[in-house]
């Protein structure tokens, strides 16, 4: 059995990661070992600065939660299965609603991203005309309009 | 029909987003530009074909800011993937084309048409059409009190030229020309397009025509540098003759200039005029072995090595030897610079150069005239800007009577764009390079189908004919257009009063004060009279209202069967609308910030108050406000017209009052008359019962000396808190203070809803929704896999 120890920096809801770094290591698994949350013994010289893992056997990538360091050259990793890594060719062919992105020419849907202070500022739009600043007298009889010229 | 008529399916390929498609029909572009469907407007569109791997764009996609007319180059997007026409990629030009809001679906026909929008008076907007530039220019001229005949073309024959018409501003001539061209077939003058708008009197069948105000303008700054408003012009006579050979020009008009040296004699300067590809124009003159070569233009670039300025205008020239001898004319001019003194030899060809461009003093260009009594611009601006703001105090009337026409734009405004009344020239067709003024005056703009030119009529009947009537019916689509559309019908208000049982008054303030003093006059045989006749009762009303309403004539106010003789206008039309105008509502930040929750608009309505606007209703549109006014009550009705896209509807209506009631004191006579005549009881009681005819009491009830007058007030004064608030209206617009992180979306993303794969995505993605499908993990992974995802990942 093979393990690839990587060390990796970016994100880890990243789909596809900039493996570093790379040793391999052979050997025989000998105990039962879960390919979801493996803990592994290995042999080897300091890895504590290895953070990611590479199991081809299980084809699957690993966040490496923790190096307990036995005796001298010999290390308990215990990790976790990065899923996003692992299917990532699956994954790219989901189909999915996409509710937020990056890269999106959609500008006028409404979101929790949109943030704003608790100040306004307030515009006056005019009109160019209105009623009369002076008023105009009406006068209103009975009996109709007598003479007209 | 025309043949370019569009059915339907093909004026939506053309009005509607075109993306990740093959290029717009180019054709199909031109033609709805040519049949008015489509409004250039500066920013708009791009139009491109696309050929194999070759982009072949109708404009050079190399050059920035290609137009056609106005059209503006507006995106270019290269795509990878194959696209319908065949299986290359390429470069395809994509753009939009928004949709005129002059045309509509006939719900009866299911037919696009031409909408009808009210224009002035009882006259219906018919449509858009195109008008050749020659049209156009001669329009300019004689709204302006030109007359034009077939003289002008004498001597200048291509004189509405379009190529020498745009050098005056060529970017302006690009934005009020929509880029159609013309060609007359006799003359070879080339002409572009304006956009014209009719409206036709539906009883008469009178029309009126309109053109772009900045168009005039510029047309009008052009006739300036043309000095056809001015008693000085340029005059070129002379006949055609053969350019020498040594010279790539196209020759034209040579006169002789004649002065008289130092040396008191006198010499001819043979002149032509002749027009090079790369000048304006300019002349040789032939003297000897001498030539002279004059630009008319401001250019410091060689050849030109002198200059000469006189009276504010400047002629650049040169000196030349080379060329054969050209034959003497015969014709000769007056030199303008010739007053009594001699002119040296150095002089007359800086003189002569100058002249020839800029005129005599002999007389206006031949063919142009001035009409009887009519307003000829003064002192006009050669720059179109100015020219404009100079037309409008000059001629406010034209602007008092402009139509203006709102055009959406890419960015989701409105541009209104005002069209004044015109008046045509006499001319057959577009393709008619030399139009007169025919009978067709600055007075009389109308085209009477009855009384004007055979000729005009059919030109304007094969110019309305342009708009579309025959277009197929639509079926209903899985994506409608984002655009609404229709209209809610134009209010038509009341008419109509009982004129014989009320009579409306509209009396000015001095009026009022003599109606009151007649009413108190304190002449006891008036007062016997009013006893009678009390004319108290007759007073209905009187009140302030903030309009002007509409008299009818003039009349004495009478009060039941009272006279007063005090002269009033009188009011027979009891509604009255004033128009508050409109403003254009625009977007300021371009996203979901114009809109609720974060931006709200109010109104402020005179007499009403502030009321609150739906914003997503009124954002990007015109807002338009007009008052209904009762003269009779002041009630009033705010109508709020909203126009968007290619809908223009009432989609707020407040109503206030906007009478401002006055009290009016009842006197009782009763009590002062009773006690000298006998008469007992209360006036108005007595009177109402029975006015003159009634007995009269015997037995005073009030002693007359003691007696005192009862006031009584009649009405409420209920004042009006309006009349002390703002008489125009106004929007409140309360926008936000955003406070967006830099780089945010790519820690969030922004809002979306697309059907893709993630694949499809690069950067932050989050989804509302997942299949997994093809995923082989375990249970547990997949669960992992969907949370991932519905709470983002990095693609």
């Amino acid at each position: 059995m093979q393990i690839r120890l990587y060390t990796m920096d970016e994100e880890k809801n990243k789909l596809e990661k900039t493996l570093n770094d790379e040793i391999i290591l052979n050997g025989n698994l000998r105990a039962e070992c879960s390919v979801i949350n493996p803990v592994i013994v290995v042999e080897a010289e300091n890895i504590s600065n290895y953070n990611y893992m590479y199991i081809p056997q299980f084809g699957r990538y690993y966040f490496i939660n923790d190096i307990v360091s036995i005796r001298t050259d010999l290390w308990r990793v215990t990790a976790t299965v990065d899923v996003l890594m692992s299917f990532k060719d699956d994954i790219k062919n989901c189909p999915i609603i996409v509710s937020d992105a990056l890269s999106t020419d959609e500008t006028y849907m409404q979101g929790s991203q949109w943030q704003t202070s608790v100040k306004t500022k307030t515009d006056i739009l005019n009109f160019p005309s209105g009623l009369n600043d002076t008023g105009e007298y009406i006068l209103i009889t009975s009996g109709g309009v007598a003479s007209v010229s | 029909m025309s043949a370019n008529a569009l059915t339907l399916s093909e004026y939506l390929e053309v009005v509607n987003p075109v993306t990740g498609q093959v290029a717009l029909n180019v054709n199909k572009v031109t033609n709805a530009i040519n049949l008015g469907l489509i409004e250039p407007s500066e920013g708009q569109a791009l139009i491109s074909q696309y050929s194999g791997r070759t982009v072949t764009p109708i404009y050079d996609a190399t050059t920035a800011r290609q137009t056609i007319g106005s059209w503006q180059y507006a995106q270019e997007v290269t795509y990878t993937k194959p696209n319908t026409i065949n299986s290359n990629a390429g470069t395809v030009s994509r753009g939009t084309i928004n949709k005129p809001i002059s045309t509509t679906i006939d719900p009866n026909t299911g037919k696009v048409v031409a909408r009808e929008v009210v224009g002035k008076g009882s006259r219906v907007l018919t449509g858009i059409a195109n008008v050749a530039s020659w049209a156009a220019a001669a329009s300019v001229g004689i709204t302006l009190g030109k007359t034009i005949d077939g003289l002008l073309y004498n001597a200048n024959p291509d004189f509405f030229d379009s190529i020498g018409m745009s050098s005056l501003n060529p970017e302006t001539w690009a934005s009020i020309t929509n880029g159609i061209d013309y060609t007359d077939p006799i003359t070879g003058t080339a002409a572009s397009a304006f956009n014209f708008l009719f409206d036709i009197d539906p009883d008469t069948g009178e029309t009126q025509a309109y053109m772009r105000d900045d168009a005039f303008a510029y047309l009008a700054a052009w006739m300036q540098v043309q000095d056809v408003f001015n008693p000085i012009q340029r005059v070129i006579e002379g006949e055609l003759s053969v350019a020498p050979a040594s010279y790539p020009i196209v020759y034209h008009h040579p006169i002789t200039y004649t002065y008289i040296n130092t040396s008191n004699q006198i010499k001819n300067y043979s002149l032509s005029v002749f027009y090079q590809a790369d000048a304006k124009c300019g002349f040789i003159a032939r003297s000897g072995t001498s030539l002279i070569y004059v630009q008319c233009t401001d250019t410091h670039s060689s050849p030109y090595n002198y200059r000469f300025t006189y009276n504010n205008k400047t002629v650049y020239y040169r000196y030349s030897n080379y060329g054969s001898a050209v034959q003497n004319f015969s014709r000769t001019v007056t030199p303008l610079f010739y007053d009594g003194h001699l002119a040296g030899d150095s002089n007359a060809v800086k003189h002569a150069a100058w002249e020839l461009i800029y005129g005599t003093k002999s007389g206006a260009i031949e063919g142009i005239g001035t009409q009887p009594n009519a307003t000829v611009p003064q002192n006009l601006s050669s720059d179109p800007a100015t020219a404009q703001q100079q037309l409008q105090q000059q001629y406010p009337d034209l602007w008092n009577d402009a139509i203006d026409y709102p055009v959406l734009q890419p960015n989701g405004t409105v541009t209104n764009y005002k069209y004044i009344p015109v008046t045509l020239p006499d001319v057959s067709s577009n393709t008619q390079a030399q139009p007169t003024s025919g009978s067709q005056t600055q007075q009389s703009p109308l085209i009477d189908p009855a009384t004007s030119p055979q000729n005009l009529v059919q030109y304007l009947t094969d110019l309305l004919q342009q708009n579309p009537t025959e277009l197929q019916p639509t079926e209903p689509s899985d994506n409608p257009t984002d655009t609404g559309e229709g209209s809610s019908p134009v209010p038509v208000p009341p008419t109509g009063a009982a004129s014989a049982l009320w009579a409306i008054y509209h009396p000015t303030q001095s009026e009022i004060d003599s109606f009151g003093a007649w009413l108190w006059s304190p002449s006891f045989i008036d007062q016997i009279a009013k006893i009678f006749n009390n004319p108290m009762e007759s007073i209905i009303g009187l009140h302030k209202i903030y309009a002007t309403p509409v008299d009818a004539g003039t009349s004495t106010i009478v009060v039941g069967y009272l006279d007063s003789q005090v002269s009033s206008a009188y009011i027979t039309q009891q509604y009255v609308d004033v128009d508050c105008g409109s403003v254009n509502l625009a977007e300021q930040f371009g996203n979901v910030f114009d809109y609720a929750p974060f931006t709200s608009v109010k109104l402020y309505l005179p007499f009403i108050g502030i009321a609150s606007l739906d914003v997503a209703e009124v954002m990007r549109s015109t807002i338009s406000i007009s008052y209904g006014v009762d003269v009779l009550t002041g009630a009033c009705l705010a109508r709020v017209t909203v126009a968007r896209d290619a809908n223009s509807s009432i989609l707020y209506q407040f109503a206030g009052n906007c009478a401002v009631q006055y009290p009016l004191s009842m006197g009782s006579y009763m009590g002062i008359v009773s006690s000298i005549l006998g008469v007992a009881g209360s006036a108005v009681a007595t009177f109402a019962s029975g006015g003159s005819l009634a007995p009269l009491a015997i037995g005073a009830a009030n002693a007359a000396f003691g007696a005192h007058t009862s006031v009584q007030n009649s009405g409420n004064f209920s004042g009006n808190a309006g009349a002390m608030g703002g008489k125009k209206p106004y929007l409140i617009i309360e926008r936000p203070q955003t406070r967006m992180a830099d780089s945010q979306e790519t820690y969030v993303g922004a809002p979306t809803n697309y059907n893709s794969v993630v694949g499809d995505y690069s950067g932050y993605v989050r989804a509302s929704s997942v299949h997994l499908e093809g995923v082989t993990a375990t249970d547990t992974e997949l669960d992992m896999i969907q949370a991932l995802l519905e709470g983002g990942i990095l693609a």
